[in-house]
């Protein structure tokens, strides 16, 4: 025990002496939503007081790397190398080397990108919509999504941007006056995609961004105060035995003082006062109200991509709102995804990241899983009802044709899968809820899939071949994967996971018309942040 | 004092009730009476006016159906003062019901009094003029009358259970005080809202879509719901404020909750165009036949058609938009109302346009009166309701929470 840091003792939940029943029903120790419709769960666990809570976010990043951390971050960085090499490989050889070929011209490269650009959706639905529909138990996990938003946004650029064939010539795909008076074409949806990917994404950032003010400035002075401590790394541990001078080699470096610039440059002169909270209120629901639509029109701009077209089964009206479903349906499967292992790795987190989040992320994901499930079955509908041959023909082949795995792997895991949920155990029994999620990802995916395949057989019979994707389209897809845990890696290394000041807000502390006036033994003790802060 | 604050007087609304009752009905017979006497263009008419008052009475108790199941379903807290509002309009399903069964009888009137004319609502049934149409016999398997008859009943079935229970749990909760009404209307909700999902959309597709057979959309039975959601947001938003002008529900119904009902009205509203603009925005690039045909009608240089398909836009989406987007306005009843009536007389105008365009460009008195009619039967249908009960559930258990409930920010 005393070799522990304070931060690390915050962090692993020692600071709570108080029993938590004093705090906390016992019925709900847990966080899970009680069935009783008068009482409400309560938001953060552990009897914490504010102190304890900057403690262990903020423990989080300055305590040692854990073990896992470095493993973790090898691997990943080898994937997205991997998938660095795969693109090379394309650009050097051309688009040839995937499995595009006449009549399927669009395969892998675009069902990754509207797959990520839809697990993109739930970091802003998370901050916007529940921002503006009042859902505060989004605090502990919006950071954690609009994180996870942007590393997919950018997953999601990379494959129309290779898919280009010659890359040196992507700037053409932006209005850019030039000699040659060569616009792109403005009626077509590939160009809105740029602008409606570049907006979300440019909002997202800033959204993100934004929030993160606060948090970084408290990062900032943390650091400043250990500014002259140095901090040693090494000996380097490795698998094989290493000759002395590797092995007991250790370095010195003054890492406080570069996190005391970085994050000093990065929080702004954010000093805590009354003015600068009440600017960030305001920007913070500006941007939130910028955002909604975008949530809606990224994903709605995306479908335009197949539904514009007059391909049988592209063609259909109720592809916007469908495709903006699925989107929050897989962001929020990919945020489950990441969240429960990152739940179990970082201590303490369990009590901001209760069971009665999880448990609302998996009725979003029940709920918008049956909607895209509505969805399909109103395609069947009007593809018989409407009469047209060729409409029927494609959703017989979707389901019965060559494709039938794919359209059954796609039903099961998008539609059946989430209905799981209805039930109590399911969502509350975490391995099986992590289960589930990986399930929807794979659905997901296939889903998009399932779309393009319908290129395999097109008009002219003879021109119908069965496609079948290159090792470089793997390899490609697979890398994504990785560059996206790269980043996510970093990120829960050098950003607080949770957004502190919001979490704080939505503590019983906060609550000024609260019956005890219990304020927590972090009071006074320097930690400006939070204090300010008044129900959000 | 209090009880006086949450309840109507015994006897109160006796001439909202009874004349708009009585009115709505003596302008249904006289739509009736109208296409009787005329030949069988007018009473083509006065058929599909009298659907169109049809559709938006069942629209209204629809969409406020839809709500209470959210918001049970969902738990909310801040929208239980005024859930009881929502529940008068969603109970009052049978005055629909009840249209229906008019809509039925006077079809039948009609197909047997005009033998050999065009006097049909849904033009599939006129089989002497439609009984070789190729796309009809594609669809004969679904679009037939005993099927359809099924289909109806069943929906109704589907509405009046929902309704019924919902409306049973919320007013047996008043005497009895047992939150296992509020946990049984969550758990009712869960599977009534799959149910209601479908049944809305199918409805959609049979009342309104089918009107031209012809034509299909995959999003129309978004597009009715979204309709709905808006009016009936209107309507319990009118009543609400009214309520508030004679002196009720002083404390229950705050400037927060009017604040978060004028959102309900905008997000609504935006849903409304967002589903509308994607509809027609598919169709008119796609470019081809089968769907073209549909706004082909509707944009005709020259009708009254095309000047809707421009005062929709701005009417329904453009200006609400606008207006609704400052926060005071949200806040103000008076404005927030003035609003309301505004989405109210702008989905009428949308089911016109959706359904009118099907009986020709001639209008007739019979527009007016079978518009108005069923409209007028449906709100003295919903002020018994209002009478009949407290004006806010009196023993839910979240009630508490509704009445604090703050808008910060």
């Amino acid at each position: 025990m005393t070799t522990l840091q304070p931060d690390q003792a915050a962090a692993l939940g020692l600071v709570s002496h108080k029993p938590r029943s004093e705090y906390v029903d016992p019925a709900t120790i847990d966080g899970t939503l009680i069935d009783d419709p008068g009482k409400r769960a309560p938001l953060v666990l552990g009897n914490r007081d504010f102190h304890s809570v900057t403690n262990t976010i903020c423990g989080w990043i300055e305590n040692k790397t854990p073990k896992w951390w470095p493993m973790a971050f090898i691997i990943s960085a080898h994937i997205a190398g991997i998938g660095t090499l795969a693109i090379l490989y394309l650009i050097i050889t051309g688009v040839g080397v995937w499995g595009l070929q006449r009549p399927v011209m669009w395969g892998w490269d675009i069902v990754n990108f509207v797959w990520w650009v839809g697990i993109g959706h739930a970091g802003t639905l998370i901050s916007a919509i529940l921002c503006l529909l009042k859902q505060k138990w989004r605090v502990s996990i919006n950071r954690f999504a609009e994180a996870m938003t942007i590393f997919a946004v950018i997953c999601a650029g990379t494959f129309p941007g290779i898919h280009v064939g010659r890359v040196w010539m992507a700037w053409m795909l932006f209005p850019l006056p030039n000699m040659n008076w060569i616009w792109p074409n403005f009626r077509s949806p590939l160009l809105w995609d740029v602008f409606a990917v570049g907006t979300y994404f440019t909002v997202s950032l800033l959204f993100w961004y934004m929030g993160m003010i606060p948090d970084l400035a408290t990062m900032r002075d943390r650091v400043t105060a250990r500014r002259e401590q140095k901090t040693t790394l090494g000996p380097i541990w490795a698998p094989h035995p290493l000759p002395g001078f590797i092995k007991n080699l250790t370095i010195t470096l003054p890492l406080n003082k570069i996190g005391s610039w970085v994050y000093g440059f990065l929080s702004l002169g954010w000093r805590f006062s009354n003015r600068h909270w009440n600017n960030y209120e305001k920007a913070y629901l500006l941007l939130a109200g910028v955002s909604t639509p975008l949530v809606l029109s990224v994903h709605s701009v995306v479908s335009f991509d197949f539904a514009v077209s007059i391909i049988p089964g592209w063609h259909t009206t109720i592809f916007p709102p469908y495709f903006v479903a699925g989107a929050i349906f897989s962001g929020f499967a990919m945020v489950l995804t990441l969240l429960i292992p990152a739940r179990e790795l970082y201590p303490g987190m369990k009590d901001f990241v209760t069971a009665r989040t999880i448990e609302n992320m998996c009725k979003i994901i029940t709920v918008t899983g049956s909607m895209v499930g509505f969805a399909y079955m109103m395609e069947f509908f009007i593809a018989w009802y409407g009469a047209n041959e060729f409409e029927q023909q494609t959703f017989v082949r979707r389901a019965f044709g060559p494709y039938w795995w794919a359209y059954w792997t796609m039903v099961l895991c998008n539609v059946i899968s989430p209905q799981v949920f209805w039930f109590k155990w399911a969502r509350t029994s975490i391995p099986f809820i992590f289960v589930i999620t990986i399930f929807v990802n794979i659905g997901m995916w296939f889903e998009r899939f399932v779309i393009i395949t319908t290129l395999s057989a097109d008009f002219l019979p003879s021109a119908w071949r069965y496609y079948r994707a290159s090792a470089v389209d793997v390899a490609t897809y697979i890398g994504s994967l990785g560059i996206f845990m790269t980043l996510f890696l970093l990120f829960c290394r050098f950003i607080p996971m949770l957004a502190i000041s919001e979490v704080k807000g939505v503590m019983k502390q906060a609550d000024p018309h609260a019956h005890d006036h219990h304020h927590g033994n972090g009071h006074g003790n320097g930690h400006a942040n939070g204090h300010t802060k008044g129900a959000h | 004092m209090e009880r006086e604050n949450i309840a109507l007087p015994d006897g109160a609304l006796g001439a909202i009730r009874f004349g708009s009752i009585g009115l709505g009905l003596a302008l249904i017979a006289a739509t009736f009476w109208a296409g009787w006497s005329g030949d069988d263009k007018t009473a083509k008419i006065a058929l599909h006016a009298y659907h169109i008052g049809f559709i938006y009475a069942l629209g209204l108790a629809l969409g406020a159906m839809g709500f209470v199941m959210i918001f049970h379903q969902t738990n909310a807290g801040w929208s239980a003062a005024l859930r009881r509002q929502f529940e008068n309009v969603m109970a009052s399903i049978w005055a629909p019901a009840g249209l229906f069964a008019f809509l039925v009888l006077m079809q039948w009137a009609y197909m047997t009094h005009f033998k050999d004319g065009d006097a049909f609502l849904f033009s599939w049934m006129n089989t002497a003029k439609y009984g070789n149409d190729h796309l009809l016999e594609k669809k004969a398997a679904y679009l037939n009358v005993p099927f359809f008859t099924v289909r109806a009943a069943a929906y109704f079935i589907i509405w009046i259970g929902l309704a019924g229970a919902l409306y049973h749990f919320s007013t047996r909760q008043d005497t009895d005080a047992d939150p296992r009404h509020s946990y049984n209307a969550r758990k009712l909700s869960s599977v009534g809202l799959i149910a209601f999902a479908f049944t809305v959309a199918f409805a959609g597709f049979d009342w309104l879509m089918g009107l031209d057979f012809h034509w299909y959309s995959t999003m129309f039975g978004v597009y009715f719901f979204a309709g709905n959601a808006v009016s009936s947001v209107a309507l319990v938003l009118l009543i609400c404020v009214l309520l508030r002008k004679f002196g009720r529900m002083v404390g229950h119904y705050t400037e927060d909750h009017q604040h978060d009902m004028s959102k309900l009205l905008f997000a609504f509203t935006v849903f409304w165009a967002y589903i509308g603009f994607s509809q027609y925005f598919l169709i008119w690039y796609a470019n081809i036949p089968e769907e073209t045909a549909y706004y082909l009608v509707r944009k005709e240089p020259g009708t009254i058609w095309e000047k809707l398909s421009w005062a929709l836009p701005i009417g329904h989406f453009i200006l609400p938009f606008l207006f609704l987007l400052p926060r005071p306005r949200r806040r103000s009843m008076g404005w927030a109302a003035l609003w309301a009536v505004w989405m109210l007389v702008m989905h009428a105008l949308d089911l016109f346009y959706v359904v009118r365009p099907e009986a020709g460009d001639k209008f007739h008195w019979a527009d007016v009166t079978g518009i108005l009619g069923p409209i007028l039967v449906m709100i003295g249908f919903v002020a018994s309701r209002v009478a009949a009960n407290p004006l806010i559930p009196v023993n839910d258990p979240r009630l508490a929470e509704s009445l604090g409930h703050k808008n910060y920010v």
